[in-house]
């Protein structure tokens, strides 16, 4: 039967939820597309409120002792500003990729464990909501997106020391839910990319952002464990007066020395935390290499060594860690490693930037926008990754450490890295998510106002950096002579954040307009574009077959040019064949035929799809992800308020957290309950491989 | 149009390995031919691996400074701070009574491979036996450890006490709390099977059951010998046994 | 045709995996070990032969147990690709941190005596 590969497979005419557009149906939807439109509009509202904290702070320093905001509310601003970003902007935008594409990039239905996705997406709702509702509580975090002790910590039974107020609790906890999230996601991309791959898809056949989804994956499902741990000391620190991070503590009402380290939060925070840099950039490599080859008109230069590279990067990436740390006088030799390994992460990076030139070398180009802001992210990226290698020098970074510079660096690669390809996406992939193309003309004009005004507001803060201009100060002096390019940054930063109204009125007015878009109005590659847009909920009516590796152009042109035309260009590294190319071709003829019969399944007019669609079995919706989700919030947000409390013997409890404990329990008994497999399974488990029994 | 399917599908079949990959499993064949539960299972213990790391580092980092503190820096006259003090591990620590609860553990491991092995070959009533025991096993472990905890607060180490008794409780605790959801995911198991609801087919749905109990009993395995056995130094008992001096603290940081 | 198909295949995993006998002989071994490493502690004061044989017999407790309870050794090989690379970043990552943070360096290479 059609179930090939498909986890959870309950009976579910495919035809019934594909219409449902109810509050409910979003709810408890766990179709992969609805949950990767979650996640993108999520993306997109914080990326609202984060920018909005970008705007403060700006005014705040557009002029010098400017006192608009107080020292405590910058430091908030700033603090929730990175945190947003970060956690709430880039990832959930990376995530809402991963989720929309990589099912159908390689020709499944759905996702390993379609609840537990839904579940990713509610935690996702429900760490932000805590990070968020902080400022109602009127004590948002405010120690840096980083949250060095001492800056975090308390001392027992002192009410003015350090940081006593509830804002490291919203930080923290908000955090260790987020956390939860991003982990049950990366888990649930992993398996789905090992194993539900349509069949003659090898993992080189793979299409490019599938593999940066996997590696990406892998990263947080490495790194974020040590958040969680560090994390947990701190609450540690704060709710039972351990002192993992504070040297002294009161012990018996008697302020000991107790021999606990800052520094153990640094190494547990950025063992998580350059590993996370990755996890924000990785996708969006991914993106560009899928975008850059089709408007090239060329099948990307040196697959392979792409692959390798991200690779590369990735396992680079946990050995580099203290270069965050050079000037808390760690001693020369760790410095010195971590300096040689950190510029050695430089070269799969830089290996990236030139196979994506190479892959324009020659090509037919077509300057559309996804492509401007693809080749933007080329351009800015290259930026701050060389201000980063120069980082990597220890005495270099000493100089620059804390100050404007490291500012501009994360910006170019965070903003003109990140954030010019996710731009880029939503141009790219508008039209498979709804059918309509987004205006050209707008998006030209948005991408030059997008790249103006973001060098105007990034490029200067090199300057003010190697002026000695501090990162993280509310104000600075008349007579620093700053002012003249922080007014100029500010002017940039509000013409850059004007930009984003532009993305939205030709989202808005492009979803208002009739004008359809074509399939594959790109002249793509991958497997997406062949699907009706949007995709039906089962995403393929047949399961593809891959005999390539740019499975839609062979189709469409046949596998031999273009893949002469790879060969030709074939990566040796000292006399090493790294970029070859193995394509033999299976049977094109009818692969075409399926992919065709594919594309025409959106249309239910001829009576044999209809009966076709009712044979293809879809996991149920459930809304037990939402109040699993619920519960979990719910604990979290009793431990930040924590009274009323339950008291047994020693134990003093939160109720509140109790209380979630419970719906959680709850919520996870439904889950277990819902028929996890196919009513009638006897007669799955008999089917070979490739067998229908419907037949 | 149906049979056009089949074609396609078989004619791909290439890159799976057919289900032969995951014993009397129910579940769809998968592109690596691994069962998808199943590897999930072996990301999260990957994942595991970094959280216990984190956890056993600063343990490792902490395990001998609130000792040498007590030796180094006791009595620091007129600065007003006190310095770390007792108990230490060396006067709390019971090899003995831990090494019981370690084989306890160890045993439960072994039951829980008698488990998964039954469900294998269908016998529903072994599988329920093995089950129960493991799940038994584990929670006489945890009722060992909420002893050795009053033990220690008994002899006033606390988790605030000093920064062994913050990396010791904070350890082994997170470990316990792992057993604990052991023994609730094992109980629900037997409860399950109770109602008739395992069969043979469940096989990989215990058999991941029993990675994740396994994999809580090598965390044990390598916290019994870096928490018990490895040796402490002694910290100081009495004012006299000090006056090593800061300095010598300070000159055995590494790399300097 | 559906039962035999499943029997076949829960043979084929019976085949694959190791009788009663063989855990039972681990069990044995497991909790031997267990025993010589509480002797150790007891007997010997030697830090380099304490921490030399207790490490040593640390892995072969850890490689017995991932091996035949876990039956790595049965399974796919890519499963222990799997763990044993995340394994090796997370051993390599804490082992750095501790190496840069225990104040002795190696946490008891060297002795106050
Ligand atoms: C309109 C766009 C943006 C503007 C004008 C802007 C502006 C700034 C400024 C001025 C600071 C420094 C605050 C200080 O040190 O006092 C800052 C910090 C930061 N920004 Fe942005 N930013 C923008 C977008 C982004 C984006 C897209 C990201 C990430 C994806 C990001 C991540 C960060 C981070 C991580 C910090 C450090 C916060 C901290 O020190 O804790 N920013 N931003
Ligand atoms: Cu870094």
């Amino acid at each position: 039967m059609a179930t090939f590969a498909q986890p959870q497979t309950l009976v579910r005419p495919a035809s019934s939820s594909s219409s449902e557009s109810g509050l409910w149906s979003w709810l408890t939807t766990i179709d992969h597309k609805r949950i990767g439109i979650l996640y993108g509009v999520s993306a997109i509202v914080f990326l609202f409120i984060g920018g909005l904290e970008a705007m403060l702070i700006r005014l705040q320093l557009a002029r010098p002792e400017n006192d608009l905001l107080s020292l405590d509310t910058y430091n908030s601003v700033f603090t929730m500003h990175g945190t947003t970003m970060i956690f709430l902007a880039v990832m959930p935008a990376s995530t809402a990729w991963f989720n929309y594409l990589v099912p159908l990039q390689i020709g499944a239905r759905d996702v390993a464990f379609p609840r537990l996705n839904a579940l990713s997406f509610w935690l996702l709702l429900a760490g932000a909501l805590i990070l968020n509702l902080s400022f109602l509580a009127g004590a948002a975090p405010n120690a840096g997106w980083y949250g060095y002790a001492p800056l975090t910590e308390v001392l027992v039974g002192q009410t003015d020391t350090f940081n006593t107020g509830r804002n490291i609790e919203f930080w923290a906890l908000g955090l260790q839910v987020l956390g939860i999230s991003s982990l049950a996601a990366s888990f649930n991309m992993i398996v789905t990319i090992f194993n539900l791959r349509a069949p003659g898809m090898t993992l080189m056949r793979m299409p490019i952002f599938t593999w940066a989804t996997l590696i990406t994956s892998i990263l947080m499902v490495l790194a974020f464990p040590a958040i969680t741990v560090a994390l947990v000391l701190l609450q540690l620190d704060r709710f039972l007066g351990t002192h993992f991070y504070i040297p002294s503590q009161y012990v018996n009402g008697e302020l000991t020395l107790t021999g606990g380290d800052p520094l153990l939060w640094q190494h547990l925070f950025w063992i998580f935390g350059h590993p996370e840099v990755y996890i924000l950039i990785l996708p969006a490599f991914g993106i560009v290499s899928e975008i850059i080859p089709v408007f090239s008109r060329k099948p990307l230069f040196g697959y392979a060594v792409m692959v390798y590279a991200l690779a590369a990067i990735a396992f680079l990436g946990f050995g580099v860690w203290v270069h965050h740390m050079f000037t808390t006088g760690l001693g020369p030799t760790p410095t010195a490693i971590f300096a040689a390994t950190t510029m050695l992460i430089a070269i799969p990076t830089g290996v990236k930037i030139f196979n994506w030139v190479g892959t324009m070398w020659g090509g037919q180009i077509r300057f559309s926008t996804p492509m401007l802001f693809a080749v933007g992210l080329v351009s800015q990226f290259t930026i701050g990754g060389i201000s980063g290698v120069m980082h990597s020098s220890a005495p270099v970074d000493t100089q620059q450490n804390d100050s404007y510079f490291v500012v501009a660096h994360f910006h170019y690669v965070l903003f003109g890295g990140s954030i010019f390809a996710l731009i880029a996406a939503v141009y790219f992939w508008f039209p498979k998510i709804t059918g309509k193309m987004l205006d050209e003309r707008l998006g030209k004009i948005h991408f030059w106002w997008t790249f103006l005004s973001f060098n105007a507001a990034f490029f200067p803060m090199h300057f003010l950096g190697l002026e000695g201009m501090p990162r993280r100060y509310a104000s600075y002096g008349d007579g620093s002579g700053w002012w003249f390019w922080n007014v100029v940054v500010s002017i940039g930063s509000f013409a850059l954040a004007a930009s984003f109204v532009l993305l939205v009125y030709n989202i808005a007015k492009t979803l208002r307009s009739k004008e359809r878009a074509p399939e594959d109005p790109w002249d793509a590659a991958t497997l997406e574009w062949t699907t009706p847009s949007p995709p039906p909920v089962y995403n393929y009516k047949v399961i593809p077959t891959i005999t390539n590796r740019d499975q839609f152009w062979a189709d469409k042109y046949g596998t031999g040019q273009d893949h002469e035309e790879e060969a030709d260009l074939e990566v040796r590294i000292g006399g090493m064949k790294i970029g070859s190319v193995d394509t033999e071709d299976e049977n094109p003829e009818d692969q075409a035929a399926t992919r065709r019969q594919n594309a025409q399944s959106g249309d239910s007019q001829s009576l044999g799809n209809i009966e076709e669609d009712e044979h293809i079995h879809m996991p149920n919706p459930s809304f037990y992800p939402l109040v699993v989700a619920i519960g979990l919030f719910l604990v979290a947000f009793g431990m930040i308020y924590s009274y009323p409390r339950l008291e047994i013997e020693r134990l003093s409890l939160p109720v509140l957290s109790l209380f979630g404990l419970v719906v959680m329990l709850v919520g996870i008994a439904g889950w277990s309950l819902e028929p996890a497999s196919d009513p009638e399974p006897d007669h799955d488990e008999s089917v070979p491989l490739g067998t229908s029994s419907h037949a | 149009m149906a049979t056009t399917a089949l074609e396609v599908q078989r004619a791909g079949g290439g890159t799976t390995h057919g289900d032969s990959g995951h014993g009397g499993s129910s579940h769809p064949p998968t592109s690596t031919g691994i069962d998808s539960k199943k590897l999930l299972m072996w990301w999260f213990l990957g994942s595991e691996c970094v959280l216990f790391g984190s956890l056993i580092a600063t343990f490792m980092i902490y395990r001998n400074r609130a000792q040498d503190l007590s030796v180094n820096l006791q009595g620091i006259e007129g600065s007003g701070l006190a310095v770390s003090s007792g108990p230490f591990p060396n006067q709390v620590l019971d090899q003995l009574y831990t090494a019981v609860s370690a084989g306890v553990l160890l045993f439960s491991s072994f039951t829980m491979v008698l488990a998964v092995a039954s469900v294998g070959r269908g016998n529903i009533k072994a599988f329920r036996v093995w089950t129960l025991a493991t799940a038994m096993l584990g929670a006489i472990f945890l009722a060992g450890q909420y002893f050795e905890y009053t033990e220690f607060f008994h002899e006033g180490l606390s988790i605030q006490q000093n920064i062994f008794g913050a990396s010791f409780f904070t350890l082994t605790g997170v470990h316990g709390m792992h057993v604990f959801v052991g023994v609730i995911w094992l109980t629900m198991l037997s409860i399950v099977s109770f109602r008739g609801g395992i069969s043979k087919k469940d096989h990989t749905n215990v058999e991941v059951a029993g990675l994740y109990w396994h994999f809580i009993d090598i965390v044990w395995i390598v916290l019994f010998t870096l928490v018990y056995l490895l040796p402490y130094r002694d910290g100081a008992e009495s004012a006299e046994e000090h006056t090593e001096g800061a300095m010598r603290l300070v000159q055995s940081l590494p790399f300097f | 045709m559906s039962a035999t198909h499943v029997d076949s295949q829960a043979e084929d995993a019976a085949a694959n995996h190791p009788g009663d006998r063989v855990y039972f002989t681990m069990l044995g071994m497991l909790a031997g070990l267990t025993v010589i490493e509480v002797i150790i502690f007891y007997l010997t004061d030697s830090l380099v032969l304490r921490v030399g044989l207790l490490a040593a017999l640390l892995l072969v407790k850890f490689v017995a147990q991932i091996g035949w309870f876990t039956h790595l050794r049965y399974d796919d090989r890519r499963i222990t690709l799997v763990f044993g690379g995340c394994l090796f970043i997370a051993l390599s990552v804490m082992f750095a941190t501790v190496a840069m943070m225990a104040v002795d360096g190696f946490f008891l290479l060297n002795e106050y005596q």
